[in-house]
């Protein structure tokens, strides 16, 4: 099976994912409402309880849209749209592997983080994403990561005065070399 | 009274050092995020969050309503030299200025634009000041039966919000509202979905939830599309001084137009769901069918650039009202300005009235200043803005993830919040990718808690009858003939979806 099919399968499951999750949700939350006294549960009921039932008739809808009633539509905040063709499946595919990649480095931009801070993280992320995804020369690269840096400490730890965090990992660590 | 607080509102405005230095930043960032298409002033004021987090409440308002509402006036640059529109509603402008570019006409277009824009700011502002004197007397007749039926008729603007989806709108609507009621639960004291996290006690932190639903998601999107974000060769716009101050001479010249325009726009943006979109085409109609020549329209006639640009900023004023007064969004960028209010200690609400009727002022002042001090700033680096439109998008993803990394922890100062901006990031971006209109999910979150303190409250005082006061009979003919209308938008076909 080539990449583009596997790109269109992904964009049609995706579609019914995104509806069963809020669907998921909806039906969690309503539950979970259940244990809660009258006047905790009550707007929970009101809202999840439609909430749920609105889910279900969009996945219904979702599961039974044809595959090729997909268009692509950019908006601003407003209604004015422009209509653009599907993407042709090589760059569906393509696509589908940049996106994967995009998600990974937003995974890894948030552990790193929580682990290691944003001294230390906010920099490397800058650095790695930049040459990495971008392709960036490596003279950018180390200007991109310094720069990075100097804001944190001039812009939020001086100026603003605010504390940023430093990581779950970085104490532990900081110990070990002291 | 009143005329003591006008005057002084503006002089502890422009008296203020800190707070020129404040606008000024503010007009150049919201230049920046206006005139690089893909940005726009959404995300402007999702990532401005950090930087106001340790600011008092004048100046962070200041600061982002400054930036916010010139917005359109850098975006209106790219469109006129390149052909790009900065944001959604400068498309408007392309129609005609692009072809004044193309005619050796680029600097009148320029002049003719950043004039409109700082005029039709002006008029919007001043729109929003002309109604407080009528609104007070409403608005302070207000209780708890009214303040849940607002919070009820913002809810009901899901729908006006959800473009062509109402399905889907009205269910992240409701998401957002089922995560507003995560936390300690002020009527019997119990925790609701906190799943015994400390953190969550005081709710989903807005701040992480808005990044997470806009910033993370138009992020993903910008590295997906790839490369410069205008796919159009760069052409060489000369123009001078003269060409500049002859396009702003043609917004005097048509100044009933001017006027016109401004005013459409105003009372476009105090109408929730409409948007910019819509203010900047109908005034673009307006102009074509007002003209006697209309066939000069599409050609390079700079009356239409006036009307889509003056319309542009003085929805801003407009979009305010309900925002302020009612907690009410007027538009979605209107519904993160509010979560933004309330991080900087501002609670929306008819209480405005009464209690900050001074931030009130300052935040009209801020809008007319900032709109006169931006036409005077753009009319010098109009050329360089114009280059933002060139600028490779993939460059500025890993700054802005940082960024909104950054605010999430700030806003409460948890790293926890780090991992509910993934956990919604994720599903903000497939909300994105398929369609999903998002706005609504920023109204439920904000009116949520409103709804269910009001309700409580009503039932308490009157029981079931609260709902056959006037003011809420009012108000419930008011969310039917929304919801109406809404139906009928729809029923028409001729909407769009919302992303």
């Amino acid at each position: 099976m080539s990449n583009s099919s596997h790109a269109r399968r992904f964009a049609i499951s995706g579609r019914v994912v995104i509806a069963a999750v809020m669907l998921a949700i909806f039906v969690a939350m309503v539950l979970m409402a259940t244990a809660y006294p009258a006047k905790s549960r009550l707007l929970p009921f009101v809202i999840g309880i439609p909430g749920a039932v609105l889910a279900l008739i969009q996945l219904v809808k979702e599961i039974t849209l044809p595959a090729g009633e997909d268009t692509i539509t950019i908006v601003d905040d407003g209604q004015t749209v422009t209509d653009i063709e599907p993407a042709a499946d090589a760059d569906e595919a393509a696509n589908l592997r940049r996106e994967t990649i995009l998600i990974g480095s937003l995974i890894l931009l948030v552990v790193s983080h929580v682990l290691l801070g944003f001294w230390i993280a906010s920099p490397l992320f800058v650095a790695l994403f930049l040459r990495y995804y971008e392709g960036t020369s490596w003279r950018v690269v180390i200007i991109s990561a310094v720069a990075t840096w100097l804001t944190l400490y001039v812009v939020f730890d001086r100026l603003l005065t605010v504390s940023v965090f430093e990581g779950l990992l970085t104490p532990y660590v900081t110990e070990l070399f002291e | 009274m009143e005329l003591e607080l006008i005057v002084s509102s503006f002089v502890g405005l422009v008296s203020s050092p800190y707070l020129w230095v404040l606008m000024l930043i503010a007009i150049a960032v919201g230049m920046f995020f206006g005139a690089v298409p893909g940005l726009g002033g959404k995300l402007a004021i999702a990532l401005a969050i950090p930087f106001v987090f340790g600011m008092d409440t004048v100046p962070g308002v200041v600061f982002l309503l400054a930036m916010h509402s010139v917005v359109h006036t850098g975006g209106s640059i790219p469109s006129i030299l390149f052909g790009v529109p900065g944001t959604g509603p400068d498309a408007a402008t392309i129609v005609d200025g692009l072809p004044m570019t193309q005619k050796g006409e680029a600097g009148r277009a320029l002049g003719a634009s950043l004039g409109a824009s700082g005029i039709g700011g002006v008029i919007g502002a001043l729109f929003l000041a002309a109604l407080i004197p009528v609104l007070e007397p409403v608005v302070l007749s207000f209780s708890p039966a009214e303040f849940f039926l607002l919070a009820i008729l913002g809810i009901t603007f899901i729908a006006l919000l959800s473009g062509a989806s109402l399905l889907k709108g009205v269910i992240v609507g409701f998401f957002g509202l089922m995560l507003a009621f995560v936390g300690m639960d002020p009527q019997v004291g119990i925790t609701r979905y906190t799943f015994g996290q400390l953190f969550l006690w005081d709710g989903v932190d807005i701040i992480t939830a808005i990044l997470a639903m806009f910033a993370i998601p138009e992020m993903i999107a910008l590295g997906v599309k790839g490369g410069s974000m205008s796919n159009i060769s760069m052409q060489a716009a000369n123009y001078s001084i003269r060409d500049l101050g002859q396009g702003i001479g043609d917004v005097f010249r048509h100044w009933w137009l001017t006027l016109r325009t401004s005013i459409i726009g105003a009372a476009i943006g105090v109408i929730p769901g409409l948007g910019g979109d819509a203010a900047s085409w109908i005034c673009y109609g307006h102009a074509v069918q007002s003209s006697k020549t209309p066939e000069r329209f599409g050609k390079g006639a700079v009356e239409g650039v006036i009307a889509p640009e003056t319309a542009n900023n003085a929805k801003e004023g407009g979009a305010l009202l309900p925002t302020v007064f009612f907690g009410v969004p007027g538009s979605s960028g209107m519904a993160i300005m509010l979560g933004a209010f309330i991080i900087l200690g501002v609670q929306p609400g008819p209480l405005m009235m009464v209690n900050h009727l001074d931030l009130v002022w300052t935040m009209i002042w801020a809008l007319v200043v900032a709109n006169v001090v931006a036409v005077i700033m753009f009319l010098g680096v109009a050329r360089w803005v114009g280059m933002l439109s060139f600028v490779r998008g993939g460059l500025l993803i890993p700054f802005v993830l940082v960024l909104a990394l950054l605010g999430s922890y700030l806003s409460r100062g948890q790293w926890q919040n780090m991992l509910i901006i993934l956990l919604l990031g994720l599903l903000g971006y497939g909300l994105k990718r398929f369609r999903w209109p998002r706005p609504p999910f920023v109204i439920g979150l904000v009116l949520g808690p409103i709804a269910e303190d009001s309700l409580h409250k009503a039932l308490a005082l009157w029981g079931l009858s609260f709902l056959l006061r006037p003011l809420s009979l009012v108000l419930i003919a008011i969310i039917v003939g929304t919801l109406i209308f809404s139906f009928l938008r729809h029923s028409s076909g001729r909407l769009v979806d919302v992303e």
